[in-house]
């Protein structure tokens, strides 16, 4: 795989985003990511996500990452101590991408890595739901996705334009979840969601 | 009241799918002393409930309720409660980004030559917006000075009416909103920009142009072409064809055709045909002949382009430049 080195850089509180080879820095845990076409976790978006899972308690929890890109969320979220998850991205070469890195990372046996829409996700109650996608995908597919996690778990949503961010919150709502944060960056914004118990 | 900083005009009918998110980008905003004047027009949804519930918890909102009287006269009605100088324009299915108003308030006091500034704008939601769409606002978002604003000015309407701030008494001087049976926005911008007055546009996405079916651009008659075109040549009476009694056209298409019809009705006949293809010139087409771009020359007379299609009216442009013609002179793109 195509891949070019760069400065690593720190992540949330805990993490460093660092190319293969990088020489590992106290205080600071390495996800290494060869960077490629879909970069290597730079975007605010990924950033406040990162900032936000560190927040959360994923000990031996499961999760799904709709959308997963380089695989940097799940990379990140078995660091954390996640047990294991699913990433699916409807990029082949997403897809190919994120196995890479979670390979550097040594933790592909904890992942499924899938090439497909939500709609390929045969499994359910899932403890936490990541899905750094567009705030219209999001909005498409609020009810399977929300069916997708336990009840009382959590979703984190992201990669969702100002225009489209109380939209998104209101859809989520209706669908059952309480808003536990909404974020709102630069041009995007995160909502961290809590799905109802009772669900 | 005090005057606020900012008075925000909005005028809404059966706007309940989308207002609150309207409303929420608006109690987002970084300047925080600004006051909603909301004329309901005639709302028979929950519209009037919504904005009750919204006035209830901030006096910052204004909601007035008229029967349904139409835009115009909602717009003029909500501009005399409006008690700031500067008016931000705004609709019930709109987002504005969180600094959206602080910019524009803060352009319009650092330039006090500047009668409205506008900011770029992004259509969405995007899986609903078409090609032409995203054109359309490229274009507008490309017009970044007021010569670009003025040079494009008959070729579509220059502003998003909801992203513009604007000063009170320049929008007054030229005799505020009026319904005369074309868009009320564009026929607005043209007396402004027709009577000297500097617009503007903030070059950063700082608001957020809401698609759907519903929207009065897509189902009212002011909106359509040939209300376009009566209103663009309406002005261009008052200024490039000032006393003119005939044109030359660019462009033996439909759209010139339909120009053409227009012009007629205002008593501006067509005297030359302009165009490209070798099959039409040298013919007589509504009795007038068609020539070859070539027999231009400076001076010859006011010239409509009326070709719009994608890159074209560039190469229009350049091709008038290499003859020497000056754009708003001898010639103006008309869309």
């Amino acid at each position: 795989m195509k891949t070019e080195l760069y400065k690593p850089f720190n992540s949330g509180q805990k993490f460093r985003i660092a190319p293969p080879g990088a020489k590992p820095v106290a205080g600071r845990t390495d996800i290494i990511m060869s960077r490629g076409a879909f970069g290597s976790g730079e975007h605010e978006t990924t950033a406040s996500c990162i900032e936000a899972m560190e927040k959360l308690d994923l000990t031996g929890k499961s999760f799904l990452d709709l959308g997963s890109g380089t695989g940097i969320l799940a990379i990140a979220a078995l660091k954390l101590g996640a047990a294991r998850g699913v990433c699916i991205d409807i990029e082949p070469d997403a897809v190919e991408s994120a196995r890479h890195n979670c390979e550097l990372n040594g933790i592909n046996q904890e992942i499924a890595h899938r090439c497909g829409t939500l709609d390929d996700i045969t499994e359910k109650n899932f403890d936490f739901v990541f899905a750094n996608i567009y705030g219209d995908i999001l909005l498409a597919v609020c009810d399977d996705l929300v069916g997708k996690v336990k009840p009382a778990g959590t979703l984190l949503l992201s990669g969702i334009l100002w225009e489209y961010n109380y939209e998104v919150r209101a859809t989520y709502e209706k669908a059952g979840c309480e808003v536990i944060k909404n974020r709102m960056m630069e041009e995007f914004s995160t909502v961290l969601l809590k799905k109802d118990g009772y669900l | 009241m005090n005057q606020p900083l900012c008075s925000i005009l909005m005028a809404v009918r059966n706007e309940e799918k989308y207002l609150p998110a309207a409303l929420e980008s608006i109690l987002r905003q970084t300047l925080t002393d600004w006051q909603l004047v909301v004329i309901d027009d005639g709302s028979t949804d929950n519209t009037t409930e919504i904005l009750k519930s919204y006035a209830d918890r901030d006096s910052r909102i204004q909601p007035v309720y008229q029967p349904s009287n139409g835009l115009v006269p909602a717009l003029i009605l909500g501009t005399q409660k409006c008690y700031s100088d500067f008016i931000a324009r705004m609709d019930g299915d709109d987002i504005c980004h969180p600094q959206r108003l602080e910019k524009q308030y803060r352009f319009l006091q650092d330039n006090p030559e500047t009668s409205l500034v506008a900011t770029n704008i992004r259509y969405f939601p995007s899986h609903i917006v078409q090609g032409g769409m995203r054109h359309y606002e490229h274009w507008q978002n490309s017009l970044v000075t007021h010569d670009l604003i003025l040079r494009d000015l008959f070729v579509e309407s220059p502003f998003t009416q909801p992203s513009i701030m604007y000063r009170k008494t320049a929008v007054e001087s030229v005799g505020g909103y009026r319904d005369i049976g074309w868009a009320e926005d564009y026929d607005l911008w043209l007396r402004l920009a027709l009577s000297k007055h500097q617009l503007a546009r903030i070059p950063e996405t700082l608001f957020f142009w809401r698609e759907h079916a519903d929207r009065l651009t897509h189902t009212a008659d002011e909106f359509s072409l040939d209300a376009f075109r009566r209103c663009k040549a309406f002005h261009l009476k008052k200024s490039l064809l000032k006393d003119k009694r005939s044109v030359t056209l660019w462009g033996v298409g439909i759209e010139g055709k339909a120009w053409r019809k227009v012009l007629l009705d205002i008593g501006i006949d067509v005297h030359h045909w302009i165009d490209i293809d070798p099959g039409k010139i040298g013919q007589t087409i509504h009795g007038a002949k068609v020539a070859e771009p070539d027999s231009l020359k400076p001076g010859c007379g006011p010239m409509l382009i009326t070709i719009g299609a994608r890159g074209a009216r560039d190469l229009v442009r350049e091709k008038c430049q290499e003859l020497g013609l000056i754009e708003s002179k001898d010639y103006i793109c008309v869309t």
